[in-house]
């Protein structure tokens, strides 16, 4: 008798000493915590509940997602589980096996967090009629949210509703410089920039520039952009800054290195040419690199070179 | 005519020709319809006024001709402007899909003769005399013939013929295609490369398959156009074919009949940029007046239109210096003609424009594009001429000849689906 009751003692406080760690932000130890006791007492199912949620607290989406499953097996209706789980999902980038579980989530409907949720699921799962409606909800709860904005603009476009969502997107644009703007400023002259609107993709990404992002991705971009409208020339600034800001993208090491080699600076060319061959994103990048070792009289060079491009 | 001997035209006028190309285009794009507007010049009743030839499409996929527009056509020059049509009569056989044509004298009798090349057939026509054509086929293998240029490649004073053949295509193996959301015409990465063809004069109107022993058929390519000149300054005549999206070829004359094929090294077979374009038509030309030949040839927008200046030993880019890559980079272009149109000494380029694409496809009416002049300024630099004006249309393949006889130098141009053009070169 005394032996249980001393266990009960041990278990009420490690459990209040889980629940505290919660409470202080300590996610990690909260659910080291909680998975003791789960295994202690594998009967008590709401402890895997608590271990998601404090593995979930503590962003680590994957194993949240595990032991939700397990809970989800003995109470697969329970609301929290499944948003826990659906939320867990969507930061996994796994829009669709997320949107089962929002949608027995469903009860939490009226919260902003969960349309917002349930917004970028049905977007992401390529449900754009469904996103739109979820993210109208949000914007018409919350009208100065720039995420709901911006997914209800977005799932516009994606219907092709371009009269409308430019509406939304000036609603978004009215909100001030939210990272929200500058991310669908970003979307729009990517889109622009792969569409092959190459005048108006470069418009559209020195503007997002101007609102202060500075990435290798957007001065690549920016350089191929000027590359098609005006040459080689004018791109390699743009070129250089990339490389710059990440040497390891090698689109622009390749798109830098063919300009130079393409503007009779062969020796320039070299190094962002060997560095984007050895890639093996394209086996053309062979051929120029062959071309300027050719040019600088590194015949031998020039003929391995060329063998890999062949 | 010597070209200095011309007067200076700086002003064009398009007059439409008495013959619409038809494509065969239809709702499924099958790759031969947007390939076609092959044409050539040539003196066929010797009046020293320049015929015109036009080959001419067919039913796809079948390769059918069905209706009397898709005839291939030959017109008589009768000056003045005016063109009367003789095909009727003449010879020629209405057969398949024809792409492209070449002239020159076969037997050596003064007389110039045809070949029409197209989807697996090669038809060599004897000029009879009288406005008359004997038909000779010759076999290709079923290759899909594309452009040709007869030369005396061996030195013996007869007429050799080269034929550029463009990809392996069947209409059981053709790809469909979805550019922008609309069925249009695929790749040519989709198709197989095919070899080229020599063809020696052997005498008596005969020509022989020489491709194998010549070097010439051991390299498959994706042919579209050939500039016949000697680009290696050894008094022989090379052969340079643009391949599209492929590596070009030069086929470096070793005299007997025998080529090497010398691209790379020669700086010839791919800009330094490693990227091959969608290399189609070309002109020999010496731009710079420094007595070596130098080449030019179309590609799509954004590819510039390289202009490869020999230096005696290579040869290298010159785009960018001269601005030629500046004025071409928003252009698509198919034939060029490289010649002194304003008579400033210089050889000056003439493009049908258009993209590979169909203008009910993808890119919509933006596949149509004009025609266009490019002066060359003293061999220096290369710029836009605003005196050729016309209507945008999917132009093809062009032929530079003094049509008018009045000394200023004009061109043919052909377009898909609709109406050939003489630009008149105004002499002033």
């Amino acid at each position: 008798m005394q032996v249980i009751w001393l266990m009960t003692l041990l278990l009420l406080g490690q459990a209040e000493a889980a629940r505290e760690a919660m409470r202080l932000g300590r996610f990690d130890e909260a659910a080291r915590l909680y998975g003791a006791l789960a295994k202690q007492y594998p009967e008590a199912v709401m402890l895997r509940y608590n271990v998601g949620l404090a593995l979930y607290s503590a962003k680590k989406y994957g194993p949240a997602v595990a032991e939700l499953k397990v809970f989800l097996k003995s109470q697969p209706d329970s609301p929290q589980g499944n948003l826990i789980a659906g939320a867990a999902l969507l930061k996994l980038k796994e829009a669709c096996p997320a949107l089962p579980y929002l949608k027995k989530a469903a009860s939490f409907s009226s919260t902003p967090e969960y349309l917002e949720q349930r917004g970028e699921a049905e977007a992401a799962c390529g449900n754009a009629a469904e996103a739109e409606r979820w993210f109208a909800l949000l914007t018409g709860k919350q009208t100065a949210n720039p995420r709901g904005w911006y997914g209800l603009g977005l799932a516009q476009v994606a219907q092709g509703k371009e009269a409308e969502a430019k509406v939304v997107f000036e609603r978004l644009a009215a909100l001030g410089p939210t990272p929200e703007l500058r991310r669908l400023e970003r979307d729009i002259a990517r889109g622009l920039w792969t569409a092959g609107r190459y005048a108006e993709a470069r418009e559209a990404l020195q503007r997002v520039k101007a609102l202060g992002l500075r990435e290798a991705a957007l001065e690549y971009e920016l350089g191929d952009s000027t590359e098609k409208l005006d040459g080689p020339e004018a791109a390699l600034p743009f070129y250089r800054d990339a490389v710059k800001l990440d040497p390891k993208l090698v689109s622009a090491q390749a798109a830098l290195g063919r300009a130079l080699v393409t503007l009779k600076l062969p020796q320039e060319a070299i190094g962002p040419l060997e560095i984007a061959a050895r890639a093996n994103i394209d086996k053309s990048l062979w051929v120029a690199l062959a071309n300027a070792y050719r040019v600088v009289g590194r015949d031998a060079d020039a003929k391995l070179a060329l063998q890999k491009g062949r | 005519m010597p070209w200095l001997l011309l007067l200076m035209a700086i002003e064009f006028r398009v007059h439409e020709l008495p013959f619409a190309q038809v494509s065969g285009e239809g709702a499924r794009k099958y790759m031969p319809g947007t390939m076609g507007g092959g044409l050539a010049v040539l003196d066929f009743d010797g009046d020293g006024r320049p015929d015109l030839f036009f080959a001419n499409g067919a039913e796809l996929p079948s390769l059918e001709k069905k209706s009397e527009k898709q005839w291939s056509r030959l017109l008589r020059n009768l000056g003045g402007g005016k063109f009367e049509d003789v095909t009727v009569g003449s010879g020629l056989r209405q057969k398949g899909y024809a792409m492209g044509a070449a002239a020159g004298d076969v037997d050596g009798d003064g007389k110039v003769d045809l070949v029409v090349l197209g989807v697996g057939f090669i038809e060599l026509y004897r000029n009879l005399g009288g406005g008359k054509f004997g038909l000779t086929e010759i076999e290709n293998g079923g290759r899909w013939a594309y452009a040709a240029k007869f030369a005396d490649l061996d030195g013996d004073g007869d007429q050799d013929l080269f034929v550029v053949n463009y990809v392996r295509w069947s209409a059981a193996g053709d790809r469909e295609c979805v550019v922008n959301g609309k069925p249009d015409y695929c790749h040519p990465r989709y198709y197989k490369p095919s070899a080229n063809q020599l063809f020696e004069n052997v005498g008596g109107g005969k020509l022989k398959d020489v491709s194998a022993t010549s070097g010439i058929g051991a390299h498959e390519g994706k042919g579209m156009g050939l500039a016949v000149a000697d680009l290696t300054g050894d008094g022989k005549l090379d052969v340079f074919v643009t391949n599209d999206r492929e590596w070009n070829f030069l086929f470096v004359n070793q005299g007997g009949l025998k080529f090497v094929e010398k691209g790379f090294d020669w700086g010839v077979a791919v800009p330094s940029d490693g990227k091959s374009p969608s290399a189609m038509g070309v002109a020999a030309l010496d731009y710079d007046r420094d007595g070596k030949t130098d080449l030019v040839y179309t590609a799509l927008k954004e590819e510039t239109f390289p202009l490869l200046k020999n230096n005696g030993k290579t040869m290298v880019e010159a785009g960018i210096e001269t601005g030629l890559a500046r004025v071409t980079r928003g252009m698509s272009g198919w034939g060029v003609g490289a010649a002194d149109f304003n008579g400033d000494g210089f050889v000056d380029l003439i493009v049908g424009r258009s993209d590979a694409l169909s203008p009910q496809g993808g890119k919509g009416a933006a596949a149509r594009e004009p025609l266009s002049v490019i002066w060359n300024r003293g061999g220096k630099r290369f710029e836009m001429g605003a005196e050729l004006k016309s209507e945008s249309r999917m132009w093809r393949w062009l032929e530079v000849a003094d049509l008018s006889g009045d000394g200023c130098l004009d061109a043919v141009v052909t377009a898909l689906d609709a109406t050939a053009v003489w630009v008149e070169g105004v002499c002033k």
